[in-house]
């Protein structure tokens, strides 16, 4: 490859996104672990900052130096500074990274340190990011766009009048995901609106824009080189019309409906527009298309990778990170190979012969939320589907959402469904489904939904063969297969089971085939094995010699299995390829590296379900499958799995351990009998019970259910009134019993503690300590881990309660114990016989490859007990999207709602401590805390407020307010959100904030 | 209905049958498109070929009138995958299409194991049957039938941009090129057998694109005539246009393994690239260009094929690929301005 620059001169920083929020999440760690690994293909000096340690991205592979630190200005001068850094890469790391570019650009840092941005400049980026020179350059351009006019408090009265129809939308600011914007469909409501906004003194405009209400959203995804040439990598159509972010919003790749011309329109223009801006690398431009008139509105340019950058390269099979960090270092595309096919160009754009749908996954029951979705985003993350037909794409999405739909196949009536397919909410897909699957008036769906009538009759069709076929499912399973049907789907439908299903289709050899994306429908041979299932057709997976293992991907991200699952997934594969072993695994989320067609031998993108699993069984016979980098999906499969093909299949921790374990109350009854402590606990079967063994704990009880997923189906309760509101929740919605009563110990420490075994012997991966008491989920409480911690007779009892475990249980590869200490008694609260959430923390903390260990006992090696790592402190500090969810509870508890976590590392526990500190500003800026004044603080600077109204007051006058500490107030969710809105820090609990008081 | 693709090699593809439920045989090529089905199916150059569809899911979209690029449907037969459950309006829309225009339609095929057979194999023919029994014979191309059949029958004037004319040789031409030309001058539009005398009444000659053989002799005529005239008057042509002219040029056409058949095909230098449109199994062969004073403007990115050319002292321009998109992009219109630039040129 023939580069202009010097390459070998150069010393890159790249910028990562930090830890995951709603908007901003595993996609960009998949854009940054490419660009690294592009840079460093190249000998090319990489360096990265990221506070994140739950990627793969902060791996010590990824670069030649990564920096596990928080992303500001200070530490990135630092950084710039120690490492000589020559060129710095800011759009590969979301907004985030953007911002931090951007500001060190506009402070002359950049241009002081001599540093040069790789790719598109800052007055590029400007343009795409200033609405009102966007508008201006486009208008200049004759390219389409919203009309839009912006109004200040003097002149709001006049400038209604200007207003040309509406709905119209309001837009107050620039934020991740789109967060403000209401849509207005009338002048009086607008008035009254803008009362609101101007109420609160720091809003100085607001715009008022045109409202594309109802009209198809089109994403086109663009690479453009430093010669100026481009293309179109692939074109999305989303199925929610306009007025859905098209992040909450299901998309198809290619478009479907949109014909040549119009199609050829719009890739044109966004072509043009990454022109006119100037875009060097990738970018992302969003049209709202009224497909009646064939004409189309500019909505949004993202002069960077975006979201939909990981969907389109996932869905096309052509990776956008890798092709524009070459582009961004200077080659241009004509130089370029197709990293898929290996042998032809990158230039072209690739074409599929299948089709992807993406479906988003929203935090069902997590929070107090309408469920509504619009134009803000709420969803965590995605799904996608890859089938030979439409109608595949969108079952396989489905049932990869690992959501049971079951009751939507229900008997449901008109009244039902109807109201809720008009507006846009997280349980809409099921109520299409059903109306669907019931005789309803398709051009009522459709005019309800906005979804396209092509589409919904398609889909229908489905319903009606799997209704004709119900009776005599045997005979047809074949035709429902070739059609698309995922066995999912028809055991919703017919109520057989999955497993049963795949024994009917054993027998009649209905097994799934495999094909290969390659970017090119086949035009070009391609030897990159990145496979999906289809019925019916020939089979692409030629049988490779060598002994293979699979590996069960985490599926799509979402709160309590996130990105920490596809770390130890991608390190997991990195080790089996040193075993020897060829690493394939079956994942389907598309933002993630191990589903990155490079990081591993085989990639099966497909449901986890056991349909897929076992068609990968039965096609490569590996010896193996892991289960353990799954996170519960895996737990939740075995079973069936060790049933159909023998216990042996599941590699580490046998199935009927696992189902031991997972089985609640057979696990209590377990730690009884070693004489384990635990909570006290009884089982209840019935709501009496529930009330009834609840009252000997004083209603102060957590009650859970087995088999769960981020604590989703556990809660904590306080008081009587909680538990009734939860009986009645659990009655509607047909909950299942039996369930575990435990009591809520009041004042216990809280530690997790990761080791791996080998049935026999314990390796102490690392324990780390709560800083919230015992009854915070430990996703969502701040941690500490280092020497010391916790003391050490504490640590002995709880390798002794392991070593116990690991006997009974005979337990192999991770293991996870939650405990509570107590006037130091230890009690075991859980048990998972898998990696947990921790383990890319503690890895990166103590620095050593605690994956790879764990992988060698589960393929039979001995387990090394030598290790020896870092003795470093480290704090895991959880983020929350509270500001997405206003009318939500900032009480923590026994249900886990962050999103993603930033570390902190220190030598000792002081300046740990002041690393906290730094990460909340506190030391640097000026702070509030509101609370009671049972507290006292030593510290001269804190400012206690306790009035309300003076309080709110300080924050938005901007007087120099940076930081708010809560503590106890009835206005605690107020505080919560005017610190969110404002973008200030904020400490949300009396534990954490005592903790970093003390000096 | 079943019905089959049968292939002379003694494979064979079955599938459900729509459309017209007549036999019909011809070489089978495929398109990487994923939008601008009927605009494909109507391109005459597709005369004489079974078009196999590579994207899977292609009854989500509007059939209408307005898209085509002739009189009615062109190719031979068409193969897609989709459909195995049939229904909904577009589905509908193309059966009646088909049905009236006597052209045989098969789906629920698998078309991904077609293509790869084609890619490794090359160009083969084959015949869309009711019946799994092989035929005797497999239709062979006959140029100059193709010709006579999607070829205007009678010279007519098209009133373009008054200052130019332009003599269009109607091959089997697009309507898209003619909506292109006419943007450059008026048109005389005449087809092989209907040339002018003289054609010095023309400010440039312009070859269409369209079906079969480029070397075919009915094209023996319209060479030499040109021939004659090279360096005296511009000649542009596009797809079989540009094929003639590189044998006016002296150059050789060569079959390729499978053609190119698609919306997204990357040519350019090493420099600068463009997205563009193609549908040619035939191409001039670069060998025989050398020492011609041919500027090969554009080669495609992956095979090299030469895709635009330029001979300045003859003013001569051609392009391989499809610059009026319709379907595709339309990235490379610089062809259309280039050519006026050599119109320009004469005039003044």
């Amino acid at each position: 490859m023939e580069s202009r620059i010097k390459t070998g001169e150069m010393r890159v920083l790249v910028i990562g996104p930090g830890p995951v929020v709603i908007g901003q999440s595993a996609e960009f760690d998949y854009a940054g672990t490419q660009a690294c690994s592009i840079l460093k293909g190249e000998g090319i000096y990489t360096v990265l900052i990221n506070s994140n340690p739950a990627t793969i991205q902060t791996d010590e592979s990824s670069a030649d130096r990564v920096y596990i630190e928080s992303i500001n200005l200070a530490n990135a001068v630092r950084i710039m500074e120690n490492e000589k850094i020559t060129h710095i890469i800011g759009s590969m790391g979301g907004q985030t990274a953007l911002n931090l570019v951007l500001d060190l650009y506009k402070n002359g840092i950049l241009q002081r340190n001599n540093v040069k941005i790789l790719g598109t400049s800052p007055e590029s980026i400007g343009i795409a990011e200033d609405r009102d020179l966007f508008h201006r350059v486009m208008e200049e351009n004759g390219i389409a766009i919203p009309w839009s006019i912006t109004l200040t408090r003097t002149d709001m009265e006049e400038n209604l009048l200007r207003i040309p129809s509406f709905p119209v939308i309001l837009r107050t600011s620039f934020s991740l995901g789109g967060l403000s914007g209401k849509i207005v469909s009338s002048a009086s409501d607008l008035r009254r609106f803008l009362h609101e906004i101007f109420s609160d003194q720091s809003q100085k405009s607001v715009e008022v824009e045109k409202s594309l209400l109802g009209l198809i959203e089109m994403e086109y995804e663009v690479i453009r080189d430093t010669e100026g040439n481009s293309l179109m990598v692939c074109n999305m159509e989303n199925l929610d019309p306009m007025g859905v972010h098209t992040g909450e919003s299901i998309v198809v790749t290619p478009s479907l409906t949109i014909p040549d011309r119009l199609h050829q329109k719009m890739r044109h223009t966004a072509l043009k527009i990454a022109e006119i801006i100037g875009i060097v690398g990738a970018c992302n431009v969003q049209f709202a298309v009224d497909q009646e008139r064939e004409n189309f509105y500019v909505i949004e340019v993202n002069p960077r990778t975006s979201r939909s950058s990981a969907l389109a390269s996932k869905a096309s099979g052509y990776p956008i990170a890798k092709v524009a960090t070459l582009v961004l270092i200077g080659h241009p595309l004509t130089s370029i190979r197709n990293p898929i096919t290996g042998n032809t160009s990158a230039a072209f754009e690739p074409s599929m012969d299948y089709v992807t749908v993406k479906i988003p996954i929203w935090p069902h029951g997590k929070f107090q939320d309408s469920g509504r979705i619009g134009i803000s985003m709420k969803s965590t993350g995605e799904a996608m589907g890859i089938g030979r037909s439409f109608e595949e794409s969108f079952l396989k999405a489905i049932v990869s959402t690992e959501l049971d739909l079951s009751q939507f196949f229900r008997k449901m009536t008109r009244n039902e469904i109807i109201p809720m397919l008009r507006e846009a909410n997280w349980r809409r897909i099921g109520y299409i489904l059903a109306s669907l699957s019931m005789n309803l008036d398709m051009d009522e769906v459709c005019e309800l939904t906005g979804w396209d009538h092509r589409i919904v009759t398609r889909i229908k069709n489905i319903f009606d063969l799997l209704n004709q076929s119900r009776n005599n499912l045997v005979e047809n399973l074949g035709e429902l297969k070739v059609a698309g049907i995922p066995d999912r789907v028809i055991s919703w439908i017919t109520g057989v089971r999955e497993a049963d299903l795949l024994i009917m289709r054993q027998k009649r050899g209905i097994l799934p085939v495999y094909r290969m994306i390659d970017s090119s429908s086949s035009e070009f041979s391609s030897h990159t094995r990145y496979m999906y299932a289809t019925y019916g057709e020939e089979d692409e997976s030629d049988s490779i010699k060598e002994k293979s293992i699979l590996i069960l991907g985490s599926g799509p991200n979402r709160i309590g299995q996130g990105l920490e699952f596809d770390y130890s997934t991608v390190k997991a594969i990195q080790a089996l390829k040193k075993t020897g072993f060829s690493a394939m695994i079956i994942n389907s989320n598309p933002e993630t590296v191990s589903t990155d067609f490079n990081t591993s031998d085989e990639l099966y993108f497909d449901p986890l379900t056991l349909e897929y699993v076992s068609g990968i069984l039965e096609k490569r016979k590996p010896e193996g499958i892991i289960v353990q980098f799954s996170g519960q999906t895996g737990q939740n499969m075995a079973r069936d799995l060790a049933d159909i093909y023998g216990e042996d299949i599941i590699l580490g921790t046998s199935a009927s351990h696992i189902n031991k374990i997972e089985q609640r109350e057979n696990f209590s009854r377990d730690l009884d009998a070693l004489g384990i402590c635990q909570a006290l606990w009884s089982e209840a079967h019935s709501t009496g019970e529930i009330l009834e063994k609840s009252v000997q704990f004083n209603f102060k009880v957590i009650i859970r259910g087995s088999f769960i997923i981020g604590g989703s189906s556990m809660v904590t309760i306080r008081s009587e009134q909680q538990l009734e509101q939860f009986i009645n929740g659990f009655s509607e919605s047909k909950g299942k019993f039996p369930l575990l009563i435990s009591e809520l110990m009041a004042g216990a420490d809280e530690y997790d503690m990761d080791f791996i075994s080998d049935g026999e012997n314990v390796i102490k991966v690392g324990i780390l300590k709560q800083i919230e008491p015992a009854g915070v989920h430990s996703g969502d409480s701040t941690a500490i881990c280092g020497p010391g911690i916790p003391e050490e007779n504490i640590e002995e009892r709880m390798i002794q309660i392991a070593s116990k475990l690991v006997k009974y249980y005979s337990l192999k590869g991770f293991v996870n114990i939650q405990f509570m200490e107590k006037n130091g008694a230890v009690y075991v609260i859980e048990l998972n016989a898998r990696a947990s959430r921790t383990i890319p923390f503690i890895s990166k903390l103590s620095g050593i490859n605690w994956v790879e260990t764990g992988i060698d006992v589960i393929v039979g090696n001995s387990l090394n007990m030598e290790k020896t790592g870092k003795k470093e402190y480290g704090a895991k500090i959880p983020v929350f999207p509270f500001n997405r969810f206003p009318d939500s509870s900032y009480e923590l508890g026994v249900e886990m709602r962050s999103t993603g976590e930033a570390m902190v590392h220190s030598p000792n526990l002081k300046s740990l401590r002041s690393g906290m500190k730094e990460f909340y500003s506190i030391e640097t800026k000026k702070f509030l805390i509101l609370g009671d004044d049972n507290i006292r603080y030593r510290e001269e600077d804190v400012e206690t407020i306790l009035s309300y109204d003076e309080a709110v007051e300080k924050i938005n006058n901007d007087s120099g307010i940076n930081m708010v500490c809560y503590l106890n107030s009835e206005h605690r969710k107020d505080f919560c959100h005017i610190a969110e809105a404002r973008k200030i820090p904020l400490i949300n609990n009396e534990y954490l904030w005592e903790f970093l008081s003390q000096s | 209905m079943r019905r089959y693709l049968l292939l002379e090699d003694g494979d064979s593809f079955e599938g459900k049958a729509f459309g017209s439920s007549c036999e019909s045989g011809g070489e089978v090529v495929f398109n990487t498109s994923f939008t601008g089905f009927y605009e494909i199916m109507t391109d005459p150059s597709y005369g004489g070929q079974i078009i196999v569809f590579n994207f899977p899911s292609m009854f989500y979209y509007d059939y209408s009138m307005d898209m085509a690029q002739s009189s009615g449907i062109s190719a031979q037969g068409i193969v897609v995958k989709d459909g195995i459950l049939p229904g909904g309006k577009s589905f509908y829309r193309l059966n009646e299409l088909l049905k009236s225009e006597n052209i045989p339609g098969i789906y629920g095929v698998d078309t991904r194991r077609l293509t790869k057979k084609i890619r490794d194999s090359g160009n083969i023919r084959g015949i869309i049957s009711n019946s799994s029994r092989f035929p005797d014979e497999f239709p062979a191309m006959q140029t100059e039938d193709l010709l006579r059949k999607f070829s205007i029958e009678k010279n007519y004037n098209i009133q373009g941009r008054e200052d130019s004319k332009i003599l269009f040789i109607d091959m089997g031409t697009k309507t898209s090129l003619i909506r292109e030309m006419r943007e450059l001058g008026s048109l005389d539009v005449v087809n092989l057998w209907n040339m002018p005398e003289s054609y010095e009444e023309y400010d440039c000659i312009f070859l269409s694109n369209g079906p079969g053989d480029p070397g075919d002799r009915v094209f023996a005529d319209l060479k030499e005539q040109l021939k004659k005239n090279l360096g005296k008057i511009p000649m542009v042509g596009v797809c079989l246009g540009h094929q003639i002219i590189g044998q006016v040029l002296g150059g050789r056409v060569e079959k390729m393994k499978f053609g190119h058949h698609g919306s997204n095909h990357a040519v350019g230098n090493h420099r600068e690239t463009y997205i563009t449109s193609h549908n040619h199994n035939f191409r001039i062969s670069e060998d025989s260009l050398l020492q011609k004073d041919v500027n090969i403007l554009y080669r495609d990115m992956n095979d090299g094929t030469p895709e635009m050319i330029e001979v300045e002292d003859f003013m001569i321009l051609s392009s391989q690929f499809h610059p009026e998109g319709s379907p595709g992009p339309r990235d490379s219109t610089g062809f259309f301005q280039k050519m006026r630039g050599i119109i320009d040129g004469i005039k003044n």
